[in-house]
């Protein structure tokens, strides 16, 4: 049997993986993307063979956060299945937070995105609805991070206050700081490491798995941001064992979406 | 089925502050068999405490002349301070050793892409048809646009730049026929290799990994799960660094 290595060297299909990509987005941003529009994404997860994507806003950052998550869920309604979607919100008060988010959610949304280059940390008392629904509903929350010690510090302190929620700790291994992101997911047992990076810097997903396991890091593209093909070459080519590629393709993000209390 | 691999983006041995290790031709050439990448062309990288240009250039030939997978990517500066070979000599050795393309660092080396200062080093180039290597740091994008203008039977190769600079890289491409683009780290621009390939063809597309810093299979997979004609993924693949290899005048 081919191992997944050879698979992808032949640009095999990988359909039968159920890939789940954590980490997507939708929508137009500032700098030129040639497509935008849901089925360019849907295409390319079909030639590669990702079953689904759960996509958050590219206005996840901005006071649109709201009209983007709208967009999200036309996506959702045009691609039954293959896009999920995230929750994001503008943090102008915790009753605005708490009413965005219940009614995504009701509509079919499946986790949180919060992006903090809006000026607001995590533990901005805006963001407090967010984590205690994400607890109360067992929900994934992604978040954006850049290896700032601000950023590590407010999940350190999060992370016990929403123990059920699961936190994805996006660019795992930005800015150098391969060391706080290992601490932080030996520290908090609800925390996950998402290291997508346009620069992927070469070995990364071998050092994550060595140093917290292979259940404790996941996939995600940031597709449209930026390709989605790139991204899967990385764990792809990585270093560690096909049984250790499948947990972070797709294992560990069925567990995360099994466990959602709808 | 794999096509074949020829890296335009790669280096080895130079270092950059803080890191301990520079990664060295054995790991570089371990890489390539676990991704099935059969040639690299090389140039001594990170440039960052790239001091000595002979030394360096000792290095790069040696190596590439131990494993012929490897094919040099040379440095060259103009004589400008009269304390180099002159260029016709840089240039002479460089396409004797079988290089690829050389690379130029203006800033890095301290000179100018102005004419009054290296333009005896363009125009040997020129002369000879030997690619030119432009990382997008060392050399800006509006610079290979003047220099591609300047100088139209030279070939330009892009290299290092963002997925943020689509709407730069397809009019330069649109209107310099001479310029190439390597699409190693981090060119991770969503349907653009789609894009590039509808618009100014799959022709001046070349493969590249940005080894050392960057994971090398993801270049790879950008290429095979690309939405491109079969055809157009073996040019970009090989084919176009071979034909302007050919057409370096030796």
């Amino acid at each position: 049997m081919k191992s997944l290595l050879e698979r992808a060297r032949c640009g095999d299909s990988l359909a039968d993986l159920d890939i789940v990509d954590l980490h997507g987005h939708l929508g137009s941003i500032s700098f030129g993307v040639p497509e935008t529009a849901p089925v360019s994404l849907v295409a390319v997860m079909d030639a590669v063979g990702v079953a689904q994507s759960v996509c958050s806003t590219m206005s996840a950052w901005s006071p649109q956060a709201a009209a983007g998550n709208g967009e999200i869920l036309d996506a959702m309604r045009a691609h039954p299945g293959r896009i999920l979607g995230y929750v994001s919100v503008w943090p102008s008060d915790a009753a605005a937070v708490r009413q965005e988010i219940e009614k995504r959610l009701g509509q079919g949304f499946t986790g949180i995105k919060l992006h903090n280059a809006n000026g607001f940390e995590y533990d901005d008392p805006a963001y407090e609805p967010a984590f205690a629904i994400a607890h109360e509903r067992r929900l994934p929350v992604l978040l954006h991070t850049w290896g700032a010690e601000k950023t590590f510090k407010a999940v350190r302190a999060l992370a016990p206050k929403c123990p059920d929620a699961a936190l994805l700790l996006a660019h795992a291994g930005a800015n150098g700081e391969e060391a706080k992101y290992i601490q932080s997911a030996r520290d908090c047992p609800n925390v996950w490491l998402d290291p997508t990076l346009s620069t992927a810097p070469r070995g990364l997903f071998a050092r994550f798995v060595e140093a917290v396991g292979a259940d404790r890091v996941v996939w995600g593209s940031d597709a449209l941001f930026f390709a989605l093909t790139p991204q899967i070459g990385r764990v792809l080519g990585a270093r560690i064992p096909d049984r250790d590629k499948r947990k972070i393709l797709s294992g560990n993000a069925r567990r995360i979406l099994g466990r959602i209390r709808r | 089925m794999q096509p074949e691999l020829f890296d335009i983006q790669a280096g080895f041995g130079g270092g950059r502050p803080g890191q301990r290790q520079p990664a060295g031709v054995e790991e570089l050439l371990d890489d390539m068999r676990h991704c099935g990448i059969g040639r690299t062309a090389v140039r001594i990288a990170p440039a960052d405490l790239d001091v000595s240009l002979p030394r360096s250039l000792e290095t790069l030939y040696a190596a590439c002349a131990d494993h012929r997978e490897l094919v040099p990517c040379p440095v060259v500066v103009p004589n400008a301070a009269r304390d180099l070979p002159d260029e016709k000599a840089q240039i002479r050795t460089a396409v004797e050793r079988g290089a690829a393309a050389a690379v130029i660092r203006p800033a890095l080396d301290s000179w100018s892409l102005e004419p009054w200062c290296s333009g005896r080093l363009f125009a040997t180039l020129e002369e000879r048809r030997l690619p030119v290597l432009c990382l997008e740091e060392m050399v800006p994008l509006g610079e290979v646009a003047r220099l591609a203008e300047r100088h139209p039977r030279l070939p330009f190769i892009v290299a290092h730049t963002n997925y943020r600079a689509q709407r730069l890289l397809l009019p330069l491409l649109e209107r310099f026929a001479n310029v190439f683009l390597s699409l190693g780290n981090n060119y991770v621009v969503h349907r653009g290799i789609e894009q590039l390939a509808a618009v100014i063809g799959a022709d001046r597309l070349l493969f590249g990994t940005g080894w050392p810093d960057a994971e090398p299979f993801a270049a790879v997979t950008q290429l095979l799960y690309a939405g491109i004609k079969a055809a157009d993924r073996k040019k970009i693949g090989a084919g176009n660094l071979e034909r302007l290899l050919r057409k370096v005048r030796r």
